[in-house]
């Protein structure tokens, strides 16, 4: 048993209340703002359009880059002529490998610290790892004068045998050393064997093609040096860690670098750090001038990496009362050697189903190409699509309900952990779910639907996303005497709703009214946050919040001393509410911050604290999960598929926010149904190169692709989860494509095994 | 971008006067020629802004429209006269780009807009249209949204537009004007197959401006439609569309008018579904045949196979839609 | 390279905090929480303990002045065409944008949308693909929505251009639409949004003026529903990648339903005629003029 298997195992004998991180959710907080639909703070500012982004901070003197891209997918460059470019009119600076200042390779995704997107150095000699990476940065005083040059640097290359057909090098595909710490080979029983032994079964295989984020703000930085130390506006999900990371790259003091990102025009796992804020920096450094780089759409496929292609292979048995007897996940995506991003696709598998046996198997094949990323539910989005394509294989064999044959399939407790869930009820979320989609209606032979030309089919899916909550967030709470609350913490709204619901939560923590509350965030100078990723910063903050607020609340309760109504309370026995302090009981028993403070002689209390140890992931299996419905129609003429209505039905602990969760469940749905039916990602396999980096050929859905889409929540909240919430901003595009699937499956008979779902496979 | 110099002539003469420098090329709505300029694929030294000239829609005298090129798409769709005429026209242009680019887009650039094949748009591929003689990636490539009908081994590029297909169906009239005076050519003359030169795209000569449209009278169009198939609900170019008009007396098809957009280098004007179909009784049978025989013809590639059984399917469709009496 | 929670990494602080990491945070974390205990450790150090409010966060209302007095509606304006004249490489071209008139000596390839970013400050219309793909810098010129990447700013002189800046009206109230987006949650990040509001406020023109669409039943009909399907293929030319479809239909059909709302009176222009420095918008500097 490994390490983390005897931790998981002895946590399950000691009590709550001695491991850090459970029952997080103090009782004595009240609910009166977490839970209303209030309108986003921000948003006056987002529809004026004064929210200002990475590219639209002015510094005076700024320098506009523009990337030359290489053109071959390995080798070295051969010659480098920059003179013309260098000559033409506007052009300060062309930065290649030849000139650009010395720096260390960054550290990537999971290596040390690191959050970059690759460990590769950043144009720092003449080799080529993919096709695109970077060879030149022209800097002009207008971006146009910076493109037209960039146009004149003429490059050649040696090129050498490069891996860039994802077919051919699955042969050489292995097992990475983890996911995500997770092993690669996952094994209960003999899986083949009870297949091979089960009365019913399902095997087959099925794709998905790389796909980008697409976010609509182009990757920008807007970079500046001052007295030595680099100020970086940039359009990051990830702050704290980015400025840390930057320090180190350019051999730089921790704290010399200020990353600064109150707005981020979208990120999906998109927004990190990438060759792009090196460059700028190294190029605004050797110019000696700020500089702003905001990418082109080509650009940003170019040096940004998206989700990487999978295979994958679902073999499901079952035995005739409809029990699953074996389950089998494996399959093979593309990587390369200097990230590490496995696509999680096995990861549903492991935490869903009641499975007798189990085999469940990541493997990586290498090839040259700019490195994978996470995007939105990486592994889930496109691991359910398989599993839950299968399923409904599957149910349609044996003639089951797919919902019903889920519903035996529930598992007491987490299949591979066996650890007990903290908070589960997939079987709520599909009962209220079918009630409300009209899943009685649905007629489970396939193509017997029909309206004029369109063929009409229902579909199912599970989604599920795993509860995360980093260690290591820290928050400062402060309290001035006239009653105003500032929160501070180096987090991100990319549009999730943060600093709505933060500012919902700390009015609650600290017992004021929302109006007296500041949220503080984006910025790597305020106490480091959470980053914006795997779900995780709602969960990580609140914690941190709840730390400092604790604190806080006992330094003013001891600011009160003797002469309060609160004379002798100890902390424990008081409550935020109305403006100040109270006891829990006794409402007459209260003394307002204000007056606490002044007495005290002071202006402002304020603690800072992190978060508590998150062990509560490690005693309970926390995963969030959602029953998808899609009801889709399929023309019967040109194949073309349009979703007719969507529900999810979720459960994901405490809905903090309805109007902002809603927001951010439907855009992961509507992701999902880019994901099912149009989005791909052309990687051509003779290059390496991809051929269509423009949003007029990477087909994102568009408003006439997007029905009415319904959503719900069982609100049942995590006893183990901070306010009872688990993460919602991956969730929603999970279990969609497949229900996607399903739906056309339901509406025509013909089964797609291959995303996107595009009429041609369907004609 | 290359620099390059501007003028907005006030009259088709002055414009053709500017155009005479070398590199010099016309402006509409800029809406395809500013995207080339930037991906470095178009660097005109000059541009001579069109979009100040005619742009009125005339009647004729046997109830035609003329229509002066520098008209917005939206301008064009939305005239009264167009939508009940030839309501073909209307949902042709309705079907392409969004309405931002309408509004911008004008009649006479949309007839010059170039491919959308993605080999042609990265310079880092070899593309004859883009650079002759250097070949072609799309052959081998990705080559779902290319030509199955009059490519060549030099170039397998769609045109992209919708308001032509419409116009191939019409026999619609160019005219146009250059150094050497006024002439008209048939729509159809208009735009070639790509054969060993796909860089020569129309038969206009150097500095030659289109200067108006002409509609002719054409009494069956008023029971006209278009069908665009494409890989998401809308803001997207044709896999497939089909421009047709059916004029039915005395239960058999006096007269048909059928294009196809998506499948070749221009416009498709389907003659042979149009010869197979006239003195026939319409059935869903007589048009599967009449389709079947125009795309007998085809030559798919890789990935576009199924564009044949898709143009076959959204002909009948379209045509069995026309003679079921919907619009 | 291969993250794994056991290798110890650069120092020997490094490795034991691996090692604490292997042993209380669940493995799938594991390699993500490396960087965060380290963070931890680090963010103890003094640099980060001062309270330091961020200046970003603090947003300039200055935008807000370009809500020029309002008049009612009349395109008709005498324009400020020239006649046809053979333009130097850069060039001094007057516009009119938001009820301002507005003179600028720029580079012929500027587009009307780093004219409006770069050179005036007008940062409420978005560069999302630069390519007429994504309508995010959706603005408009005489009360037609176009995309401004794809228009050359030496085209539009003379005429009325309103961004999303000029939607409100001359008290700074918001229009009814900005507020009904805030109501319906039509956005999360914001940053296809203005576009998205410039662009319907377009589109509700072009309903009004009977301009049909790919999914009008009957082109030749007058008069158009304002159906659901309507709206959202009209307003397809704006992508939204956070998925607030949904929202924005709602909050147009709301904002637009049978006459509740005029699309928009456009900004009268300034009868102070062209001014170069007026408070509310920023003269480009001289490092923005260099040739």
């Amino acid at each position: 048993m490994s390490v983390t298997g005897i931790m998981r195992t002895v946590l399950r004998y000691v009590p709550d209340a001695l491991v850090p991180g459970t029952r997080p959710d103090d009782e004595r907080v009240r609910h009166g703002h977490v839970g209303k639909p209030v309108s986003r703070l921000d948003g006056a500012l987002k529809v004026r359009g004064q929210a200002k982004f990475a590219a639209e901070v002015a510094i005076e003197g700024l320098l506009h880059a523009a990337v030359v891209h290489s053109t071959i997918a390995r080798g070295r460059i051969a010659s480098l002529e920059t003179k013309a470019a260098e000559l033409a009119p506007g052009v300060a600076l062309v930065m290649t490998h030849r000139n650009a200042p010395r720096l260390k390779a960054p550290e990537a995704f999971g290596e040390g610290d690191g959050v970059a997107g690759s460990n590769l150095p950043v144009m720092q000699d003449d080799r080529i790892h993919w096709n695109g990476e970077a060879v030149a940065v022209v800097l002009a005083e207008t971006q146009e004068q910076a493109d037209h040059a960039a146009g004149l640097v003429s490059v050649t290359y040696e090129e050498e045998g490069a891996v860039t057909n994802f077919a051919v090098a699955q042969a050489d595909a292995h097992h990475p050393d983890s996911v995500l710490g997770e092993p690669a080979v996952l094994a209960i029983g003999d899986a083949e064997k009870a297949l091979a032994a089960a009365s019913h079964r399902v095997d087959a295989t099925y794709t998905t093609p790389p796909l980008n984020h697409n976010a609509i703000e182009l990757h920008a930085a807007t970079v500046e040096w001052a007295d030595g130390k680099l100020t970086v506006h940039d359009a990051t999900q990830m702050i704290s860690s980015t400025a840390g990371s930057l320090a180190k790259v350019f051999g730089l003091k921790p704290g010399a670098v200020r990353v600064l990102s109150p707005f981020v025009g979208g990120g999906f796992g998109g927004k990190g750090l990438w060759s792009h804020q090196i460059l700028a920096a190294a190029a605004s450094k050797l110019a000696g001038r700020p500089v702003r780089m905001m990418l082109s759409r080509q650009s940003v496929y170019r040096l940004v990496g998206g989700r990487t292609p999978t295979v994958q292979r679902v073999a499901l048995g079952a035995n005739r009362d409809g029990g699953l007897d074996a389950l089998i996940h494996a399959g093979t995506v593309a990587m390369t050697t200097h990230n590490n991003c496995p696509e999680q696709f096995t990861f549903p598998a492991r935490h869903l189903y009641a499975a007798r046996s189990m085999r469940l198997e990541q493997k990586v094949a290498d090839l040259d190409m700019l490195a994978n990323t996470w995007m939105r539910a990486p592994g889930e989005s496109v691991g359910t699509f398989a599993l839950e394509s299968a399923i409904d294989e599957l149910a349609h064999e044996m003639g089951i309900d797919p919902i019903e044959l889920r519903r035996r399939w529930e598992p007491e407790r987490d299949p591979t952990s066996h650890s007990p869930h903290s908070s589960r009820h997939l079987v709520k979320a599909y009962a209220d779910g079918a009630a409300r989609f009209g899943w009685d209606r649905r007629d489970s032979v396939p193509g017997r639907q029909r309206d004029g030309e369109w063929l009409l089919g229902m579909g199912v899916a599970t989604g599920t996303y795993p509860y995360y909550r980093f260690p290591g967030v820290k928050a400062r709470v402060r309290l001035d005497a006239d009653g105003q609350v500032t929160v501070s913490t180096a987090g991100h709204e990319m549009g999730m709703g943060t600093a709505t619901v933060q500012a919902q939560h700390a009015a609650d923590r600290l017992g004021v009214a929302l109006e007296n509350v500041a949220f503080e965030y984006g910025d790597s100078d305020l106490p480091a946050g959470a980053m914006a990723g795997g779900s995780s910063q709602t969960a990580g903050t609140v914690a941190a919040v709840t730390a400092a607020a604790d604190a806080l609340l006992a330094q003013v309760l001891k600011l009160a001393g003797n002469d309060s109504p609160l004379g002798g309370l100890r902390t424990s026995e008081v409550v935020a509410r109305d403006g100040g302090l109270g006891h829990a009981r006794d409402l007459a028993r209260h003394e307002s911050y204000g007056s606490i403070l002044r007495r005290a002689k002071r202006d402002f209390v304020e603690a800072e604290e992190t978060g508590s140890m998150p062990l509560e992931q490690m005693k309970y299996s926390m995963h969030s999960t959602s029953a998808m419905f899609a009801e889709v129609g399929v023309n019967a003429v040109t194949g073309e598929v349009r979703v007719r209505r969507f529900l999810g039905s979720f459960d994901c602990g405490r809905i903090l926010n309805p109007k902002t969760a809603a927001s951010q469940f439907r855009g992961g749905i509507i992701m999902g149904l880019g994901l099912a039916l149009s989005e791909a990602t052309l990687f051509d396999p003779r290059s390496g190169r991809v051929m269509n980096p423009s949003l007029a050929e990477y087909h994102v859905p568009v408003h006439l692709d997007v029905p009415e889409i319904d959503v719900m929540w069982t609100d049942i909240p995590d006893p183990q989860a901070p306010l009872g919430a688990r993460g919602i901003g991956e969730i929603g595009i999970t279990g969609t494509a497949a229900a996607i699937a399903n739906a056309v499956f339901n509406a025509t008979g013909r089964r797609v095994r291959d995303l996107p779902i595009t009429l041609d496979k369907l004609l | 971008m290359n620099p390059f110099t501007y003028t907005r002539p006030a009259d088709a003469a002055a414009a053709i006067h500017e155009a005479a420098h070398a590199g010099a090329r016309y402006l509409g709505g800029g809406t395809n020629l500013v995207d080339l300029m930037r991906e470095g694929v178009e660097r005109p030294a000059a541009l001579v802004d069109v979009t100040g000239l005619d742009r009125t829609i005339t009647e004729l005298p046997d109830g035609g429209l003329r229509i002066g090129a520098a008209i917005s798409n939206t301008a064009l769709a939305a005239d009264r006269r167009v939508r009940t005429r030839y309501p073909m026209l209307t949902r042709a242009i309705v079907a392409g780009a969004s309405a931002q680019i309408r509004n911008m887009a004008t009649l006479g650039g949309n007839l010059l807009q170039r491919t959308r094949c993605l080999y042609f748009y990265d310079d880092a591929a070899r593309c004859n249209k883009r650079q002759p003689g250097s070949g072609c990636d799309a052959l081998e490539g990705f080559n779902r949204m290319h030509a199955i009908l009059g490519a060549s081994d030099a170039c397998v590029a769609t045109h992209p537009s919708d308001l032509c297909v419409a116009l191939a169906a019409l026999d619609a009239t160019v005219h146009l004007e250059g150094a050497d005076g006024k002439r008209a050519l048939p729509f159809e003359a208009l735009h070639r197959l790509p054969g060993d030169t796909p860089e020569r795209e129309t038969e206009l000569r150097p500095g030659e401006l289109i200067t108006a449209i002409e509609l002719p009278a054409l009494p069956m169009a008023r029971r006209s439609t278009y069908r665009k198939v494409r890989d998401r609900a809308s803001y997207a170019f044709a896999l497939v569309s089909v421009a047709a008009a059916l004029e039915i007396e005395d239960g058999t098809i006096k007269d048909v008018r059928v294009a196809l957009g998506g499948v070749a280098h221009k416009p498709w004007r389907a003659r042979t579904v149009e010869a197979l179909l006239r003195g026939q009784q319409p059935s869903e049978e007589v048009f599967r045949r009449a389709s079947a025989g125009e795309l007998s013809s085809a030559r798919p590639l890789r990935d576009n196979g199924f564009k044949v059984e898709l143009a076959r399917r959204t002909i009948v469709a379209v045509l069995s839609q026309l003679a079921g009496g919907r619009p | 390279m291969r993250c794994n929670a056991e290798t110890p990494t650069q120092d020997d602080i490094d490795a034991g905090i691996a090692n604490i990491v292997v042993c209380f945070v669940p493995p799938r974390s594991a390699v993500f929480v490396i960087f965060t205990i380290r963070q931890l450790f680090e963010t103890q150090k003094p640099w980060l303990k001062g309270r330091r409010r961020s200046a970003e966060f603090q947003q300039s209302t200055v935008l807000n002045l370009f809500g020029a007095a309002r008049r009612p509606a009349d395109l008709r304006v005498e324009r400020s065409r020239k006649p046809a004249v053979r333009l130097s490489y850069e060039v001094s071209m007057d516009f009119w944008i938001n009820g301002r008139a507005v003179s600028v000596d720029i580079d012929l390839r500027t587009s009307l949308l780093d004219l409006l970013r770069d050179q005036l400050s007008l940062i409420g219309a978005k560069k999302g693909c630069n390519q007429g793909a994504c309508g995010a810098c959706t603005v408009l010129a005489d009360g037609e929505r176009i995309n401004a990447c794809l228009a050359l700013a030496v085209q539009y002189q003379g005429r009325e251009i309103v961004t999303v800046e000029g939607l409100a009206d001359s008290h700074g109230r918001m229009h009814p639409l900005q507020a009904a987006f805030v109501e319906h949650d039509g956005f999360q990040c914001g940053y296809c949004t203005p576009g998205q509001l410039c662009s319907a406020v377009g589109m509700a023109a072009e309903l009004a003026r009977g301009v049909p669409s790919q999914v009008t039943g009957d082109v030749a009909a007058e008069g158009i529903a304002l159906s659901r399907d309507e709206l959202r293929e009209r307003m397809s030319g704006n992508l939204c990648r956070c998925g607030a479809h949904n929202g924005i239909v709602a909050a147009i059909a709301e904002t637009f339903a049978e006459g509740k709302n005029a699309p928009l009176d456009l900004p009268a222009r300034s009868r102070s005629g062209f001014a170069s420095a007026e408070a509310g918008w920023r003269a480009p500097s001289e490092e923005e003029k260099v040739a």
